[in-house]
């Protein structure tokens, strides 16, 4: 089985973000970068699909500056075969989801693969977009939050299982397909140290812009980045007995928090 | 002022709250307000949008939109779109707007701006503030193409009453078979009355201090007074002690939340707990032991016997709630 | 007195007229057992085994450096029975035996000596007067001695069983023989004096007194005639001869072949500073080495295997350990054991028909495997790396070492540990910490406290490395607070790195994942040494154990202080004086960390300390110093669901509560957090509490 996994690297979750002086994205400086949450399941399924078949290659896909090679090696770690690393200032200022997916589109088009996986969303944006409209492009269908996939024989079908609300839905799709991995789809492994030097000498793919022959203009444009209010210290609730207590908190996550 | 479509989503029978919201919210920011409701029968349902200021409502209805499918979906509400031209498209950011959204946007050949907690408007331009970094940041985003698709997130406007024209359309969809290649076979909807701990909104989430397992059902009381998104969770002591199934372990070894609301009725707050659970939007604790860590995550802390406590609450809740 | 009537006949009524064989028979059946001895020792696999020692491939600590020294300490050891005698019971039992042995077989020497060299060489008689009265008198008494001791023993086997020891066949063999040995030697002793001595008129008659063994078992015999006696102590004369040899020959094939191997490995033992070293792994094996940590035999050193051979089955380490007293699979004597079977069947397809031996690849051998079959994965997990087992061991053999080599395997190569672990190393990977909080905070808890920071003062003499725990744990951030603020009273030049400290990776160590502790290490290690620091004190007794001895491996090269052995000093020293009266600490017990106390032999200065407080009344538990009983925390079980069996916390606080203890002392995060979480399990929350020693030094010298 021969898939394709589209990866983002991501600040790691518990980095302290910080907005840069003009407020339009993050300070870098200091920032723990790491592949994509979701994207670990993604890595993760395309490897074992590989293994379940017996034969097949897993290749990466991934668009960002030279740090994302971090992630491709982690992912080549893990057990990926090969990897392709757009990179291209050009793109730097321009990636929202809507570009992103037609340089990966790009990236991907020639290539041949039974199933293309992606995360069900990057956990810096958390849009959740890039997959859809890579579908589009490549007019393949979509499935996102998958939870469960069994590929047939043939390659040709799969029988996958999405999360929807309260529950799952399973569907029928043909291959190729893109797929999107929700948590529950499988457990990442942990890349074996052998694993971790023999990614080093794997091969990785530089392509730039004009390697692809497509240029973009975003669709979305972020006019701003604010932290959140800080948040407030925590209010003890008191009162005279305990009963007196639990209606003022009830109180409080009604009027206050509104959560009631 | 820009036309406004307003994708209204329908489950179990039922335009969901979260299309309300929106509904509302159009109407609020002025113009012409489309919505359009897909399914199988929701005929009916259609009119409900009118209170909420929908002046046109077009109907998609056909057995073929019994379950929800992406692509056939997304050709509806396409061809809907088309009818109206709206230059903005607001859609629920619920388990199905997800999918939805992005897959429609890139068949109208647009960008769209997903999970919205707030909406502002310049002209016909709409500012959209989201956040990202789980959180961390907001962004103000715009979309340069038309339509502006937007998704907005549950519970972030109110649902207000202001009656439009309402006047109903029935739209016969036209299908292009050739691009419906996934086919949904069956959708189970869970048993299971609460929702899994890592989609509940609500959580009640017992520990050590419980003391043990028959008190839970003093969390499942309070949690059944909160409503359906809500449910109970344990600690990995509860868990440990046998307690509780670990399905319910929330923690670093356990489950990972995010809800609007955590209760945490006897838990200390032992670090592994509360990187599973620390990113809860409102947490509240209820421990004995005013030392317990549990109190510096805390909005809002009882320290007091929990025995006494959780009875009280799960009354007053549910006399707020009627 | 007068010597020369004060003798006998040695070989009495077995050698001479009527006897010519007996002599020359005796040195040939005796030969004919050190044959047997030999042959049984290569029957029995010794020679196979030591083929497969030989094999091995593992690195080691030098063993042979500084001989003299090696040996004094192996003489001492064995001689003096320094380590066997920390268990009384067994210790006395054992000594007896040992001693009363040495002396009956060099009494037997001089017999020897007597007989058939000084007087047909130089027809001297020697052995009689003072001499042989004080001959006779320390072989009875060895003799008594033995005796002794071999009851003892079999009662413990036999009424006292502990349910640690494993019985097993050879166990009683050896002991009803020693027993055989003893009693038929006193028996002949004692027929003989009947037949003469005992006998009215015998001018013996008067110092037959110094044999009282032999006095005591001629008691049965006094109705018998002397015919009778000659004849009765002929036979056992040679029953007794052939239980002797029977016993010499089952050296070869029984737990008894210890009597040789165990002093070996005590010349051998580990004299490096660390006290129980896991294997070395340059920084350039990473890229050269094909496979890390242990799954097969043969990459244990040669060393490693021979513990196998000196291992008696005391189970001395299986009574001290803590995954044991709490029912999980982990039994440090079986996985000695267990090897010892494993080389054993291994050495069976490792060895051709022409007695050459190679090293297995994987796919040629289809024996058990290592892993999953010598020792079950459980058995590996359940470590805690407390180091009981190796530091009561009587034979000097590394245990739970060779545990962690097979963590090393299955961490690095198969990514193969419990799942919850995963997390933990991507947390030090990423944020280096094991709870993945953000890097970023790690000084958060120093905030408004004054702590001079590294990056602003540029030197100081002391780096505070403060650790994971007292960074970011919020029970633990109270020690660190308490610590930061005695420094500041008592004038301490010292500093803490910030965000710039990085897990100290103990726990990644003792996982088996060394590839991410010398990540870290080797990071600290650049920290430490950008600001040229010499001196170190550690919050934590896993930092303070892994820098000292780990980090050196790396290059980092520090003096290393645990905080209890400064608070001690300032205490001594009168820079912290501590006047405020405590209330409530009732009685109070000191925890000993394993990395502090087995590990580096900080007993003394945090019973210092607490003593220095003048409030409470310190006691001890029943397990302390190096005797201490574990948190279950070590060895990375602090990130590790405790699956199997009863919780190591709660037995440590069960002990507390035997103890009538009220605060339970600690100087470990780990065993802080364990005790505390021990105490609420065991719903002793109101009437207990454990709490750190910086913590009460805080609050005695008024800083809170």
């Amino acid at each position: 089985m021969n898939t394709v996994v589209c990866l983002k690297q991501v600040p790691d979750t518990e980095t302290l973000i910080k907005i840069n002086a003009e407020g339009t994205g993050i300070v870098t400086e200091g920032v723990k970068w790491v592949m994509s949450p979701y994207d670990e399941f993604a890595v993760e399924e395309a490897l074992r699909q590989k293994e379940k078949a017996g034969a097949g290659s897993v290749t990466l896909v991934s668009l960002g500056p030279d740090r994302v090679i971090e992630a491709i090696r982690t992912a080549l770690a893990m057990g990926a075969d090969t990897a392709v690393h757009v990179n291209d200032p050009a793109f730097a200022a321009k990636a929202d989801p809507y570009a992103t997916a037609t340089v990966l589109a790009a990236a991907i088009k020639d290539a041949t693969y039974d199933a293309i996986f992606c995360g069900k969303q990057a956990m810096d944006d958390d849009a959740g977009q890039v997959a859809s409209i890579l579908g589009e492009l490549l007019g393949l269908p979509v499935v996102t939050m998958v939870t469960k996939l069994e590929v047939s024989a043939d390659k040709k079908t799969a029988t996958v299982t999405r999360e929807v609300e309260g529950g799952q839905a399973i569907i029928d799709v043909p291959l190729p397909a893109v797929l999107t991995a929700q948590k529950g789809l499988n457990e990442p492994r942990y890349a074996s140290l052998p694993g971790i030097m023999k990614a080093k000498k794997k091969p990785v793919t530089v392509k730039t812009a004009a390697d692809l022959g497509v240029s973009v203009e975003p669709m979305t444009i972020i006019k701003s980045m604010t932290l959140p209010p800080a948040r407030q210290a925590g209010k003890k609730i008191e009162g005279d007995d305990s009963d007196a207590k639990a209606v003022a908190l009830a109180k409080a996550l009604h009027e206050e928090a509104k959560l009631i | 002022m820009p036309g406004i479509l307003v994708y209204a989503e329908v489950q179990k029978g039922e335009i969901k709250k979260g299309a309300f919201e929106i509904t509302s919210k159009a109407k609020a920011l002025g113009g012409q307000v489309s919505a359009c409701i897909i399914g199988k029968g929701v005929e009916g349902l259609a009119s409900q949008l009118a209170k909420y200021g929908a002046d046109k409502i077009y109907v998609v209805d056909g057995p073929e939109f019994e379950k929800y499918s992406t692509e056939p979906f997304v050709q509806a509400l396409a061809q809907v779109a088309g009818m109206v031209n709206p230059s903005i498209i607001f859609t629920s950011a619920s388990a199905q707007g997800k999918d939805l959204t992005p897959a429609l946007a890139a068949r109208l050949k647009v960008g769209s701006i997903s999970d919205c907690v707030d909406l502002t408007l310049n002209g016909d331009k709409v500012a959209a503030k989201r956040p990202i970094y789980a959180g961390k940041a907001y962004t103000m985003v715009e979309a340069t193409g038309n339509p502006q698709v937007v998704s907005v997130r549950p519970n972030s406007f109110a649902v207000v009453e202001a009656a439009g024209a309402g006047a109903v359309e029935k739209v016969a969809a036209t299908l292009d078979a050739s691009k419906i290649k996934a086919v949904v076979k069956s959708v189970e909807i869970a048993a299971s009355e609460e929702p899994d701990q890592t989609e509940a909104e609500i959580i009640v989430s017992g520990g050590r201090g419980m003391k043990g397992p028959e008190n839970f059902k003093m969390l499942e009381d309070l949690a059944h007074v909160f409503g359906p998104t809500a449910t109970t969770g344990a600690s990995r002591a509860a868990v440990d002690a046998g307690w509780r199934d670990h399905s319910y372990q929330v923690g670093q070894t356990g489950k990972t939340v995010s809800p609007n609301l955590y209760v945490a009725a006897g838990i200390s707050g032992a670090i592994q707990h509360l990187a599973g659970m620390g990113t809860s939007k409102v947490i509240v604790a209820i421990n004995k032991d005013p030392e317990a860590p549990i109190f510096t995550k805390a909005d809002y802390g009882i320290v007091d016997d929990l025995f006494k406590v959780l009875p009280k609450l799960t009354e007053e809740v549910k006399k707020i709630k009627g | 007195m007068h010597g020369s009537g004060i003798t006998r006949e040695i070989f009495w009524n077995v050698k001479g007229e009527g006897f010519p064989v007996v002599e020359p028979l005796t040195y040939i059946l005796a030969l004919t057992a050190i044959l047997f001895l030999v042959r049984g020792l290569i029957k029995a696999g010794l020679l196979d085994r030591i083929k497969m020692m030989m094999l091995a491939t593992g690195s080691d600590v030098s063993r042979f450096d500084n001989i003299v020294e090696r040996l004094k300490y192996a003489l001492i050891d064995v001689f003096g029975h320094k380590k066997i005698l920390r268990e009384p019971y067994q210790g006395i039992a054992h000594l007896f035996i040992f001693w009363g042995f040495i002396v009956l077989f060099a009494g037997a020497g001089l017999d020897f000596l007597q007989v058939d060299i000084i007087e047909p060489i130089f027809h001297k008689h020697f052995m009689q007067g003072g001499l042989y009265l004080g001959y006779s008198i320390i072989t009875d008494l060895a003799g008594i001695l033995v005796l002794i001791g071999v009851i003892m023993m079999l009662l413990r086997r036999y009424r006292n069983m502990p349910k640690w020891l494993d019985n097993k066949p050879e166990d009683m063999i050896i002991l009803w023989l020693i027993l055989a040995i003893v009693i038929t030697g006193f028996l002949v002793e004692g027929l003989r004096m009947q037949a003469t001595e005992l006998q009215p008129g015998d001018p013996m008659h008067k110092y037959a007194w110094a044999s009282f063994g032999g006095l005591i078992f001629a008691l049965p015999f006094t109705a018998m005639s002397v015919g009778a006696l000659k004849a009765t102590h002929l036979f056992v004369w040679w029953v007794h001869l052939f239980i002797v040899l029977g016993f010499f020959v089952y050296i070869a094939y029984s737990k008894l072949l210890h009597i040789f191997m165990t002093p070996i490995n005590i010349f051998m033992r580990n004299t490096t500073a660390n006290p129980a070293p896991i294997k070395a792994m340059p920084p350039s094996m990473f890229e050269n080495a094909e496979t890390f940590g242990i799954h097969k035999l043969e990459e244990y050193s040669w060393k490693d295997l021979f513990d196998t051979e000196a291992c008696m089955r005391c189970g001395r380490c299986v009574a001290v350990c803590p995954a044991f007293n709490t029912d999980k699979p982990l039994l440090p004597r079986d996985v000695i054991q267990n090897l010892r079977t494993h080389l054993e069947a291994k050495s069976k397809f490792a060895i051709d028909k022409d007695g050459k031996a190679r090293i297995l690849p994987d796919e040629e051998y289809t024996g058990p495997a290592l892993i999953g079959g010598a020792i079950e994965k459980d058995t590996i997990w359940s470590c805690t790396t407390c180091m009981a087992c190796v530091e009561a061991c009587p034979a000097y053999i590394s245990q739970f070492p060779k545990l962690i080599d097979l963590r090393r395997y299955l961490a690095m190569m198969e990514s193969d540990f419990p799942e919850e672990v995963q997390v933990v190393f991507k947390g030090m990977e990423n944020n280096s910490n094991p709870w993945s909080i953000g890097a970023h905070s790690r000084a958060d808890w120093a905030k408004e406290l004054n702590v001079p920071l590294m990056s602003q003062k540029g030197s100081a003499e002391y780096l505070f490395y403060v650790g994971c725990a007292g960074a970011f744990d919020d029970l633990n951030k109270k020690v660190a607070v308490a610590l930061a603020k005695i420094f500041n009273a008592a004038g301490l030049d010292y500093a803490i790195l910030g965000t710039e400290e990085g897990c100290c990776g103990d726990s990644a160590k003792k996982i088996g994942n060394e590839y991410v502790f010398q990540t870290l290490a080797t990071t600290n290690i650049g920290v430490f040494d950008g600001y040229n620091v010499k001196k170190i004190i550690t919050m934590c007794p896993h930092g303070y154990n892994t820098i000292k001895y780990d980090y050196k491996e790396l290059g980092g090269n520090y003096e290393v202080y645990h905080y209890t052995e400064i608070l001690d000093e300032l205490i001594k020293s009168g820079k912290l004086t501590l006047k405020t009266p405590i209330e409530g600490l009732g009685t109070m017990a000191y925890h000993d960390s394993c990395y502090l106390g087995r590990y580096n032999k900080v007993y003394d200065q945090p019973r210092n300390i607490l003593g220095a407080l003048n409030s409470g009344t310190l006691v001890e538990m029943a397990s302390n110093h190096e005797k201490s009983f574990c948190c279950g925390a070590g060895g990375g079980r602090m990130w590790m669901e405790e699956n199997l069996g009863t919780r190591i916390n709660q037995k440590r606080t069960k002990e507390a509560i035997d103890a009538g203890v009220k605060t339970i002392c600690t100087a470990c995060p780990f065993c802080y957090t364990m005790l505390t979480d021990g105490i609420k399990e065991l719903e002793k929350g109101e009437s207990m509490q454990a709490v750190d020693i910086a913590q009460l030094v805080a609050k005695a010298a008024g800083l809170e």
